[in-house]
């Protein structure tokens, strides 16, 4: 299951000057979303509708209400920035995102300071689902409310660029406003993360006048009512566990929705989702098995989508506080006893990938995967490894999988039969998804296996999101003080993205791999079935669907 | 042998649905020996079945006492228990549910042998046949489950049932009322005769005035949990006190044709 | 009157099923079960608890029952589930008839009395309603969250779970026979409380339970299905039909029947078998 990240310290970054020059000057004149993305639908047209499938996901409509299934409400609420769609290489109307740019939204652009300090926004004229136009107390109420609500998400995941808004964030006037951030190097991930969920501005003309003095920002309110955000559509019917439907917004700041009427249904079996696709019931299914999308997909009417880079990793956590995990050589002899390919094959049907050993991924500027271990299935080199450890006749262990994931326990079973070559006993423990994130939380059992993503995708993000310490995202419970020390060195270069960080972040990615906590067995493409009759599926780093993207193609 | 079954100043309560209480026996005094037929008649819920239940010791007094030769019977121990049931026996009323309908009949007349005689299989088979005959009953049909069986014949048995221990006290609660006019005589006729012959008494409760009237000496009219008239047989019925018996005798005036 | 009507019917029953070569009959699928019980893992041609192929192949010359969507042999894992399921099935069933009776039969003689029995009683009859009004599932969830995933721990959950019902039937044929003139009348005979609850209360109303027995032994495999959906059931792969169901049953709804469909066809004719012997067994008495 998917999960936004908290990374902890993430993301120490410093720009170039000639960057961070680009940047300041750049005025997002050229709307990037809704124009440039579906040069093939033509036919949407007025009163267009579409159908998804989802399993029941736990719709919430805000970050600050915990974690829930955030698809709908990503789509009632705008962000400050937006990562733009480019088009995949597969073609078919797939899309992702470029997510090492980002450009206007409720924000219609930007300067930074010279010192890479302080970012002056100006806001567009968007108009909330409530009628107000945005203004710049918008922004300051929608972060003092992320941030003083209790189990609101928003804060763990902006530190440390943002860790207290009352001083950071400034009004100018109702329009411009300033955030300030502590170093400069942190602006890429910053960005990214305004871009994201936690880049959502609430209506809080509309909102303040559902303030009780029990509920100072209107929480309990919201998360019954949730047409309060700038974003393309609002919530014209809602059945919790049922079915939630959704109107295209005519005055959206980025233009009118093609889509004018999203209906979501609530299916709960995967095989039922896929069918309904096939059958022309739904035209979106979500959470599909490999297995159907690999198998429908040959049908010229449906799309399993690919892109370049997914980032959503099947891997294998390896938790070092206890044996065997706690002998390097053994964690190494499991990165050699994990057979890949096969996973690849057997479990996901093609549609995954493996680039490699490691988990950032390949597109980032400066990236390089010099001197990473070869780790591929060699169950010989895993078993003298093995021998080296001191189990020269093989060792057992648990390995925890959530039974809310057909697919990764699949992939557990290959793992158990092939590993048992290398020497490896393996005691696969299915449990319920809670009982698992508890688990995994807490490192109780000796291994895991899931599928889960950084959401926010910059290379000092993604290489703490698993490691922080003492985090509660650090599966393996691993702490490596040269590779916490390679990462600090990292984040005290100018520019994220630059060659010379890339450079440092190989050599934390090479000691996170030669150390193997855990094991990342391959990328896996977005677990979708989209009708041929819909276009502008695009990948986001968060995994949920914009359905503002989505157009038709006529019959 | 002295048998004498003793209701002194009985009380009865079953509580209700909401703790409602409600009397099904109140201050009944009885005399039950083997000397005399008694007959208890009275309309149904006029308490005569919570009477007959507590004369065999299967329930007990709220209040008041039933003593068996002195002892309460609610307090007897289980040897003095077995001692009374061989002296008291109970004839029941719906035959159709009186068997086990999974057993034998003859598994069923074993019982009291085994439980009362302590005969041994053969000796208590032995009796059965003997009582079974004595009842123009085939003892082939001993065999047979209840169901099997006639009505008037499982009735037999159920006689039968009560006269293997060669009881002195006979209770018979609604013994003929499920059967046909014909049959109900045989049937009095053959526990009349049994009394007689073997200096049994009878206890005889009935909703009907006429077998009662017809099979005993002395008679007890019941109505709503209290006797309301006792006395012979014929001053009972002839010189009657209370109203409720004047009715049940007219109503036997008219199905009878007895002159007044 | 109903029983003395529908009496007749079962002894007719009794007497075919009592024929001898009509007999025999009944029992050869649950011999050839025990048989496969036994033996099921020799006879085995893959091994049942590996990737032995690529997943997903249909039925064919190699695998006979095709493979599943990890790629394991499904006709190996159906035979050699057959261990399992019987000692699930079996020990939950005796368990929960058994206990179940036994509660019934205890809360039906002495619901009715007044004092601490009583009330004991009635409480557990409350608590009988109340543990039926709880989804078995959960039930069964929260007990295997304690005790941990296992055979025993499966068996001693899933009979938590089947026997309110069992021990309802009971009760509620329990308070029909206690009215019955025959008690009334064993006790006239000498019978003792004991023995007439062991002559007569506990033949006359079991029946309701022991016919139920087969119903219970499949739910018993359906609800380890449902409780290895939601992953506490038997450590996968381990072969059980229910979870192979469970897993297999999306894929159904894609044309990939046969991953669902053999090892529901064995529980399907499993469950015929025992009934058969179900009714060989207390079919009459």
């Amino acid at each position: 299951m998917s999960a936004l990240r908290s990374p902890g310290g993430t993301g120490r970054w410093r720009r170039s000057r000639a960057a961070l020059a680009l940047a300041a000057v750049t005025a997002f004149a050229v709307a990037c979303s809704s124009s440039a993305n579906n040069p093939g639908t033509a036919a949407g047209g007025d009163g267009a509708s579409m159908t998804i499938v989802t399993p029941d996901t736990g719709i919430t409509w805000t970050l600050d209400d915990g974690f829930g299934g955030f698809e709908p409400g990503k789509n009632v609420q705008a962000t400050l920035l937006r990562k733009p769609f480019v088009d995949s290489p597969q073609g078919r109307g797939v899309q992702q995102q470029d997510v090492y740019n980002y450009g206007p939204y409720l924000a219609s652009s930007y300067e930074v300071s010279p010192d890479g300090l302080t970012y002056t926004f100006h806001l567009s004229n968007a108009i909330s689902a409530s009628g107000n136009e945005i203004t710049s107390d918008d922004v300051l109420w929608s972060y003092e409310r992320k941030f003083g609500t209790p189990g609101s998400l928003a804060a763990g995941i902006m530190a440390p660029s943002l860790t207290d808004p009352a001083q950071q964030i400034k009004k100018i006037d109702d329009k411009t406003f300033t955030i300030t951030i502590p170093q400069a190097g942190l602006g890429t991930t910053f960005l990214a993360l305004l871009s994201d969920l936690c880049g959502q501005i609430y209506d809080s003309t509309e909102l303040k006048k559902h303030v009780t003095p029990d509920d100072p920002y209107a929480v309990k309110w919201s998360a019954q009512n949730p047409n309060y955000g700038f974003g393309p559509y609002e919530v014209t019917d809602y059945k919790p566990g049922q079915s939630v439907t959704m109107t295209a917004r005519d005055d959206f700041v980025l233009g009118p929705p093609k889509v004018k009427t999203i209906n979501i249904r609530i299916v709960p079996d995967p095989g039922t989702r896929a069918n309904a696709v096939k059958n022309g019931d739904a035209d979106l299914a979500e959470n599909v098995t490999p297995a159907d999308s690999a198998t429908l997909s040959q049908d010229p009417n449906l799309i399993a989508p690919q892109v370049s880079n997914p980032n959503t990793y099947i891997m294998m956590p390896l938790v070092t506080n206890k044996a065997p995990f706690d002998n390097t050589l053994v964690r190494q002899a499991m990165a050699y006893a994990t057979p890949y390919q096969q996973i690849i094959d057997n479990v996901y049907r093609g549609l995954a990938q493996r680039k490699g050993p490691g988990f950032l991924l390949d597109d980032a500027p400066g990236y390089s995967n010099a001197g990473f271990p070869d780790y591929t299935y060699d169950p010989a080199k895993a078993k003298a490894l093995l021998a080296q450890a001191g189990f020269p006749n093989g060792v057992g262990f648990t390995l925890a999988v959530s039974a809310a994931e057909p697919d990764v326990r699949e992939a557990a079973i290959q793992i158990q039969t092939q590993a048992k070559a290398a020497g490896f006993d393996i005691t696969i423990d299915e449990m319920p998804a809670s009982e698992f994130a508890q688990q995994r939380t807490n490192h109780t059992s000796q291994a895991f296996i899931l599928r889960d993503y950084a959401i926010t995708l910059t290379p000092p993000y993604e290489l703490l999101v698993y490691t922080a310490p003492n985090g509660a995202n650090n599966f393996a419970d691993w702490y490596y003080k040269p590779f916490q020390d390679a990462l600090a060195y990292g984040n005290t270069l100018p520019d994220a993205l630059s060659d010379q960080a890339g450079q440092a972040w190989n050599s934390a990615e090479k000691m996170y791999l030669d150390e193997a906590p855990i094991v990342f067995i391959g990328q896996v493409q977005p677990n979708v079935l989209v009708s041929s009759r819909i276009t502008g599926y695009a990948w986001t780093s968060d995994n949920w669907i914009d359905y503002f993207n989505f157009g038709t193609v006529s019959p | 042998m002295s048998a004498t079954i003793q209701f002194t100043d009985v009380r009865r309560v079953f509580r209700g649905r909401g703790g409602a209480e409600h009397a099904a026996v109140d201050g009944v005094d009885l005399l039950v020996d083997s000397s005399t037929r008694l007959g208890i008649v009275g309309e149904s819920g006029s308490g005569k079945s919570t009477v007959v239940r507590m004369m065999l010791g299967l329930d007990h007094p709220t209040a008041g006492s039933v003593e068996f030769d002195g002892v309460p019977l609610a307090s007897m121990s289980a040897p003095a228990l077995r001692a009374f049931r061989r002296q008291v026996q109970l004839v029941a009323q719906d035959t159709s549910s009186s068997f086990d309908p999974r057993r034998t009949l003859r598994d069923a007349l074993r019982k009291p042998c085994h439980n009362l005689l302590e005969l041994d299989t053969a000796a208590a088979d032995a009796a059965i046949d003997r009582t079974l005959e004595a009842l123009s009953l085939d003892p082939a049909l001993a065999a047979r489950k209840p169901h099997q069986v006639s009505g008037g014949q499982r009735q037999r048995f159920s006689i039968a049932r009560a006269l293997v221990v060669e009881p002195t006290v006979i209770v018979c609660d609604e013994a003929v009322s499920a059967l046909d006019v014909s049959v109900q005589g045989s049937v009095l006729n053959l526990l009349k005769e049994h009394c007689e012959n073997h200096d049994a008494g009878l206890v005889f409760v009935s909703h009907g005035l006429p077998a009662t009237a017809f099979i005993s000496e002395e008679l007890v009219v019941m109505y709503q949990g209290r006797v309301v008239e006792r006395g012979p047989v014929g001053r009972v019925l002839f010189e009657t006190e209370h109203p409720y018996t004047q009715t049940l005798v007219d109503a036997y005036r008219v199905t009878e044709g007895v002159p007044s | 009157m109903a029983l003395a009507l529908d009496t007749p019917d079962r002894d007719t029953r009794r007497r075919r099923t009592r024929r001898p070569g009509i007999a025999s009959v009944t029992l050869v699928p649950a011999a050839i079960l025990v048989l496969l019980a036994v033996l099921g893992p020799v006879l085995v041609p893959f091994s049942p608890i590996d990737v032995v192929d690529r997943p997903d192949l249909p039925p064919g010359g190699a695998h006979w029952f095709g493979t599943d969507s990890a790629g394991m042999d499904v006709f190996s894992r159906t035979i050699a589930a057959t261990r399992n399921n019987l000692l699930i099935g079996l020990i939950t069933t005796v368990l929960a008839t058994s206990l179940g009776i036994l509660i019934g039969l205890v809360v039906g003689m002495n619901e009715s009395r007044r004092g601490p029995v009583g009330t004991l009683a009635r409480g557990v009859s409350r608590a009988l309603d109340l543990v039926q009004a709880v989804p078995a599932i959960i039930i069964g969830l929260v007990l295997i969250a304690f005790f941990g995933a296992s055979i025993p721990s499966l068996t001693v959950a899933l009979t938590v779970c089947l026997l309110p019902n069992q021990a309802r039937l009971v009760r509620a044929e329990v308070l029909r026979v206690r009215g019955e003139a025959y008690l009334d009348a064993a006790r006239v005979s000498g019978d003792s409380e004991l023995v007439l609850i062991a002559k007569h209360v506990l033949p006359n109303s079991s029946w309701p339970a022991l016919e139920n027995a087969s119903l219970v032994f499949g739910s018993a495999i359906v609800l380890t299905a449902g409780l290895g959906f939601l992953g506490v059931g038997l450590h996968p792969p381990t072969p059980e039909w229910g979870s192979m169901i469970a897993i297999g049953a999306p894929g159904a709804a894609s044309g990939r029947w046969w991953s669902a469909l053999f090892p529901a066809v064995a529980l399907a004719l499993t469950v015929f078998a025992v009934s058969g012997v179900g009714r060989r067994l207390f079919g009459d008495d």
